[in-house]
């Protein structure tokens, strides 16, 4: 830790062997920030697979939202921190000239708007994502670039849809034309990549720490003592507050690894993931408002599953696969499976949104100061349509979105148009992302 | 992306319209007609430079051809395009009769935004194998150009612009722009063919199935009797079938041979009151996908 002046620098860590924690911002650090910009925005790109019933989703009316309808009702206490935009279209997730394979190229097509080349091998060839475009612009300014998280494990290769390799359904984040940046789906390769540094600690002393279950905030206890003799009441509870919360996510962490489902046996960290889908939601979404929190990036995705996962919900009393379930024909009792699934899903969102929007961020919460996109890049799972997309954009951007409303836009508007309008609002000016056709009106009142 | 082996399908075509005359409602006729007969296939239809009223008829007449039961997505093509940035002028009396007919636009979030439909609607489709039919303002078609790709992705797809002359627009900075910027050959359908070779009044009230939007569109323009000039059904029918004997160069102009005016005639009225026909969706081959 260096502190020069009298200013606290935004990017201060708490560093240990093997740990280097990022900080909330501080009343120390204000004069700083004063001095240079307000606090940053941030965006995130929730992605969920095979579609959605949209029957429960449309609000029916464009306009202010009122009752929101069945699948969005998790989100009827935020519904003023929301923008529900429907009539986005992702043109390279159709059939085209191709034919099937809409769910390997949905989640590829949503977030580059792109062709996605077709095929099973190691010659990928698609663009650079949508968030990747902010990253590779603002991703100096943080420890890390972008944040990919994934909710299920990530295949890289082989056959997953008609031709189309498991890295298209997989990863959503694109660093370049040909490198997806594969999402973490393993809690304790999440933490540390948050909170651990390059400096690695001794195996020995690793494997000990881990195995006492001892926490990473006693590598970083003399530094910790060492800034908080500097810093007044109120930071000083700030930075509790917020090592608490590492905390509580640590023990998560420890709590999958002693008791949840190990995913790979064979690697070298103890590692493991919550048996019930709703507490790895939590857990690694709670990461990411930890990172959000402490200014680790500015930029993250989440797969809740893969395009075309087959994930059950037994929390929920289904036993089905998920996406064998959207092709429902029609038959009501895997209508109303879909609808619970997708009513589930929602409901973790809300419950993320709730715990940004309870999180300080300056003067603001970090809902405030984020953007967040909750969307897929098919609509109706049963036939594949890639038009009409569900989407939902939360947050107010830094005081540029005006939510609390439904906005329908003319068809086959590009998804990339949102896309662009929201790096844009992160100072990152693209000529064009993938196919977008321009910025998206009406998101802000100005 | 093309496959070898694939069978080609019917040429696209992508008709930018004012959709204000009785000929524009009778080239959709005619677009229709050649669908029927699998000579051609709606690409898009975008209406520039008139309101909404002027959308829903295209889609009722979409609907129309598309025959009855509820729209699905094995027989809609994509949504009826509709510049509508900024005032949208009032509807004319012509496609106000919409209003009664079988529709799926209500409003303008019903209809497709144009730059990406023109887009979107190019590249379901075979390369070479596209004509734009352009009968309005040129100034969304040089937006197009802008794009990123677009331009490749024209010159890729699209066989030829058929500009129909409308002496309003032709000598806009904008037409020479579009002229001087496009990467495929231009054609322009003199205004001569639809001045001189006008559409009967009479094959409107004995040729077409009763009833049909397209008549009820050619009665409510003005009182009937009346011939109807036929610009952009000239530009519609040398799009689908540039070979037929009545057409000729002046120039880079299309005109007609006067002694084949009646050949051309009946050529009008057998496709554009032909019967619909339930439309087929162009599906393509399984492609074999690369080990």
């Amino acid at each position: 830790m260096i502190v020069t002046g009298k200013a606290l620098p935004r990017r201060t860590f708490l560093k240990g062997i093997g740990a280097a924690i990022g900080l909330p911002v501080l009343t120390a650090m204000t004069p700083a920030l004063a001095a240079s910009k307000p606090s940053p925005v941030r965006a995130a790109w929730f992605y969920v697979p095979n579609g959605i019933d949209m029957r429960g989703w449309t609000p029916p009316a464009a306009g202010p939202l009122a009752n929101l309808p069945r699948i969005l009702a998790p989100l009827e206490p935020l519904k003023n921190d929301i923008l529900v935009l429907s009539n986005l279209t992702a043109n390279w997730g159709r059939p085209l000239l191709v034919g099937a394979g809409d769910h390997g190229r949905a989640a590829a097509a949503y977030m580059t708007g792109v062709e996605v080349y077709r095929t099973a091998g190691a010659d990928l060839k698609l663009a650079v994502s949508a968030d990747q475009i902010a990253a590779n612009a603002i991703g100096h300014l943080t420890k890390l670039p972008s944040l990919e998280i994934g909710l299920e494990e990530a295949r890289q290769a082989g056959n997953c849809d008609a031709g189309y390799s498991c890295a298209y359904a997989y990863n959503m984040a694109w660093k370049t034309e040909r490198q997806p940046l594969p999402p973490v789906s393993d809690p304790r390769a999440l933490f540390e990549r948050l909170f651990g540094t390059d400096i690695v600690e001794a195996p020995a002393a690793h494997a000990r720490r881990l195995a006492m279950r001892r926490s990473i905030l006693d590598l970083v206890s003399d530094d910790t003592k060492k800034l908080e003799s500097t810093l007044g009441a109120t930071d000083r509870r700030k930075i509790d507050e917020y090592l608490t919360s590492v905390r509580e996510i640590e023990r998560q962490v420890q709590r999958a690894e002693k008791e949840g489902v190990t995913i790979d046996p064979g690697m070298e960290k103890p590692f493991g993931i919550p048996p019930e889908f709703n507490d790895y939601f939590k857990l690694m979404t709670d990461m990411m408002v930890a990172a959000f929190q402490a200014d680790i990036t500015r930029v993250s995705t989440i797969m809740i599953g893969r395009e075309g996962s087959t994930r059950s919900y037994r929390e929920i009393g289904i036993s089905d696969g998920h996406h064998p379930l959207t092709h429902h024909m029609g038959n009501a009792d895997m209508l109303e499976k879909v609808a619970s699934i997708n009513a589930f899903h929602t409901r973790l969102f809300a419950e993320f949104l709730t715990k940004m929007k309870a999180t300080k961020d300056g003067e603001s919460n970090l809902l405030d100061q984020s953007m967040i996109v909750y969307g897929s890049g098919i609509s109706d799972g049963n036939v594949h349509t890639h038009d009409q997309l569900p989407t939902v954009l939360a947050g107010r951007g830094g005081k540029f979105l005006n939510p609390g409303r439904h906005i329908v836009y003319q068809r086959e508007t590009p998804v990339a148009n949102l896309f662009a309008t929201m790096i844009e609002r992160m100072d990152v000016r693209p000529e064009h992302v993938g196919d977008s056709t321009g910025r998206l009106a009406g998101l802000s009142l100005s | 992306m093309q496959f070898p082996g694939q069978q080609k399908p019917p040429l696209g075509v992508v008709y930018l319209t004012t959709m204000s005359r009785p000929d524009s409602a009778l080239a959709l006729a005619l677009l229709h007609g050649y669908e029927g007969k699998r000579e051609a296939r709606v690409g898009a239809v975008a209406v520039i430079g008139s309101g909404l009223g002027a959308a829903q008829f295209c889609d009722a007449v979409g609907l129309f051809y598309a025959g009855p039961g509820s729209p699905s997505n094995s027989n809609r093509v994509l949504p009826v395009g509709l510049a509508a940035s900024g005032q949208l002028p009032p509807d004319s009396a012509m496609v106000k009769v919409a209003a009664d007919l079988r529709r799926t636009v209500n409003e303008v979030s019903d209809t497709s935004e144009v730059l990406a439909l023109i887009r979107n609607a190019l590249t379901a489709q075979a390369d070479g194998n596209v004509v734009i039919v352009l009968s309005a303002a040129p100034d969304y078609l040089l937006r197009e150009l802008s794009l990123a790709g677009v331009k490749q992705l024209i010159a890729a797809k699209v066989k030829s612009l058929v500009i129909v002359e409308l002496p309003a627009l032709q000598n806009s900075d904008a037409m020479r722009k579009l002229r001087a910027d496009w990467p495929t050959p231009i054609v322009t359908i003199d205004p001569s063919i639809g001045d001189s070779v006008l559409y009967p009044a009479a094959s409107i009230e004995k040729d077409f199935t009763q009833p049909h939007p397209v008549v009820d569109a050619y009665r409510a323009y003005k009182p009937m009797p009346y011939d109807a000039p036929s610009y952009d059904m000239a530009g519609m029918l040398y799009a689908i079938h540039p070979e037929l004997a009545f057409w000729s160069k002046q120039g880079n102009k299309v005109v007609h041979d006067p002694a084949q005016k009646d050949t051309l005639l009946k050529v009008y009225i057998e496709i554009a009151s032909a019967n619909p026909v339930l439309r087929r969706q162009f599906r393509p081959q399984q492609a074999e996908a690369k080990k």
